[in-house]
């Protein structure tokens, strides 16, 4: 495969660029990706590139740098090359691209007499092997506090987010193209919910089916914790968090990459 | 003490500028923001930005939030408060102040992030929050060790001052590169090169270095653990010392992603 990597061009490569991000992250707009990038290089007083690589003309990957000061102790400022919106089309994965659109950013981070880089990512996510690759380690991770008021809404809105990030990701559509199968959790603390997922589409269910293919009682804690991968759904099933009351291990496997939204393998 | 609460006005930017400076200095890892920041969270027009006054009516802190309508989502974005101050006795009123607007707005989830605030599972919890560890990672790099090593020199060598008891040659040396500090009683000097005899050699990677740094690894552990290399005559325990001082525990915060 040929490709090329080359600077990003505003008024150009927004388009495309908007339908990879919302492959790898939420579902966003041209218009929301131009915003982002006009903000970033007005905070960085003009230094923010994106660096995009090419496929017979089409952008398939991209990487954003923008600069920061962070605090290092002892009120000392030091500038650091921020890397943001890293993503590959899943047609293009595996194929050396991002790591050669991560060499011509740290060249550039480099050449612009910047001495160090940070990020932001996923500890399960595969592109955190290719940071580590590249000299990053980890610093921190944290934990974020929730409250849920109306969990009911909050199970319709995640099936409607699913709806949408199906749309735009083409590696999802094609894991769950053969799945068919219908899904009850039994939350200890907030009553019974289900759906349903066939030709493609998510479906929330008023009422569980009789025959589901999966059931599982599981707390609305634990099912946040897997959704934000603080745990692994084999590991609170074996922990007890979750009973499998029904299922197979193919739905279980395939329910986990829906809850974590994580589709490469 | 009682502190009194109001919405965020036009004209609190530069207050909210200097209590956010005060707050982050007693971390690392956070970011400098221009008073351009400031001036956009005061020109949001909703009632989702909080100060809290002392009594002389200066700013002690500050809630920042935002609500998603078509998700019906109440996000906490940050709670500064100047260090002088108890973080939960300022940060109380104000997330109690912002909940209940979320309760009249009717959202169905409410979600309060920063990395890593010490102070949000003393907030947090008695109002009914859950903590979730989330997958979520900071990383960091060094790609210019030598540069690197330049642009941390001022926090060496006020830390050098701080150690009372030694005087001469310190190396750093990262990635073999390599940073030169004189230290005579209370002066301190950095060199970029020197080939006087060097009283005490300190030698670790650039992870060990960034970690060190970014507080989420402990220096004196890091050297039991061979991760640190020092060569000295200094004995055990005076080791431990001098490197408590050149790199001692912070706390890692970060209230901006990108």
């Amino acid at each position: 495969m040929q490709y090329l990597v080359r600077e990003g061009q505003e008024g150009k490569d927004e388009v495309k660029l908007a339908q990879i991000l919302s492959e790898c992250f939420d579902p966003g707009t041209p218009r929301q990706v131009r915003r982002w990038l006009r903000q970033a290089k007005k905070d960085s007083a003009g230094w923010s590139r994106f660096f995009v690589s090419e496929v017979d003309s089409d952008v398939v990957s991209s990487i954003s740098v923008e600069s920061k000061e962070l605090h290092l102790g002892e009120g000392v400022y030091v500038k650091t090359g921020g890397i943001a919106g890293v993503c590959t089309c899943s047609d293009y994965r595996r194929r050396g691209l991002m790591t050669n659109l991560f060499r011509q950013s740290f060249k550039y981070i480099k050449n612009s007499g910047v001495s160090n880089s940070s990020l932001y990512t996923g500890l399960t996510l595969p592109a955190h092997r290719i940071y580590r690759r590249f000299g990053f380690c980890d610093i921190q991770t944290w934990p974020t506090y929730i409250k849920i008021l109306d969990f009911g809404y909050v199970f319709r809105r995640w099936i409607r987010d699913l709806n949408r990030h199906l749309k735009s990701s083409k590696i999802a559509r094609k894991t769950l193209q053969e799945w068919n199968c219908s899904v009850v959790f039994e939350f200890e603390d907030a009553g019974t919910q289900s759906f349903r997922f066939r030709n493609g589409h998510f479906q929330r269910l008023a009422k569980p089916p009789k025959s589901a293919d999966l059931v599982m009682a599981i707390g609305v804690e634990t099912l946040f914790r897997i959704m934000w991968g603080a745990i692994k759904l084999d590991g609170a099933i074996e922990r007890k968090k979750v009973q499998v009351k029904k299922g197979s291990d193919a739905d279980l496997r395939l329910l986990e990459k829906v809850l974590i939204r994580i589709w490469d393998e | 003490m009682q502190f009194q609460i109001r919405r965020m006005e036009k004209d609190d930017a530069e207050q909210l500028q200097k209590v956010y400076q005060r707050f982050i200095l007693n971390y690392v890892g956070s970011a400098a923001r221009r008073l351009k920041v400031f001036q956009r969270m005061t020109k949001k027009k909703d009632n989702l930005r909080w100060v809290a006054l002392d009594e002389q009516g200066k700013i002690v802190g500050y809630i920042s939030s935002t609500y998603v309508k078509g998700r019906r989502l109440g996000r906490i974005s940050e709670i500064v408060v100047d260090p002088d101050y108890d973080f939960e006795t300022v940060a109380d009123p104000l997330v109690d102040k912002v909940y209940d607007i979320f309760v009249e707005k009717n959202v169905a989830v409410i979600h309060a992030g920063s990395i890593q605030n010490p102070y949000y599972r003393q907030v947090f919890p008695k109002l009914g929050f859950f903590d979730v560890e989330t997958d979520g990672v900071f990383m960091y790099a060094i790609i210019d060790a030598a540069k690197f090593l330049e642009e941390i020199t001022p926090i060496i060598l006020t830390r050098l001052k701080k150690v009372h008891d030694w005087n001469g040659w310190l190396q750093i040396s990262c990635e073999e590169r390599e940073r030169f500090f004189r230290k005579e009683g209370e002066h301190v000097q950095s060199f970029m090169w020197t080939n006087y005899d060097i009283d005490c050699r300190i030698s670790l990677n650039a992870d060990t270095l960034t970690s060190v740094l970014l507080g989420t690894v402990d220096a004196q552990k890091a050297w039991e653990k061979g991760m640190i290399k020092v060569e000295t005559a200094l004995r055990n325990n005076e080791v431990k010392k001098f490197l408590a001082t050149l790199f001692p525990k912070k706390q890692f915060l970060a209230l901006d992603h990108w």
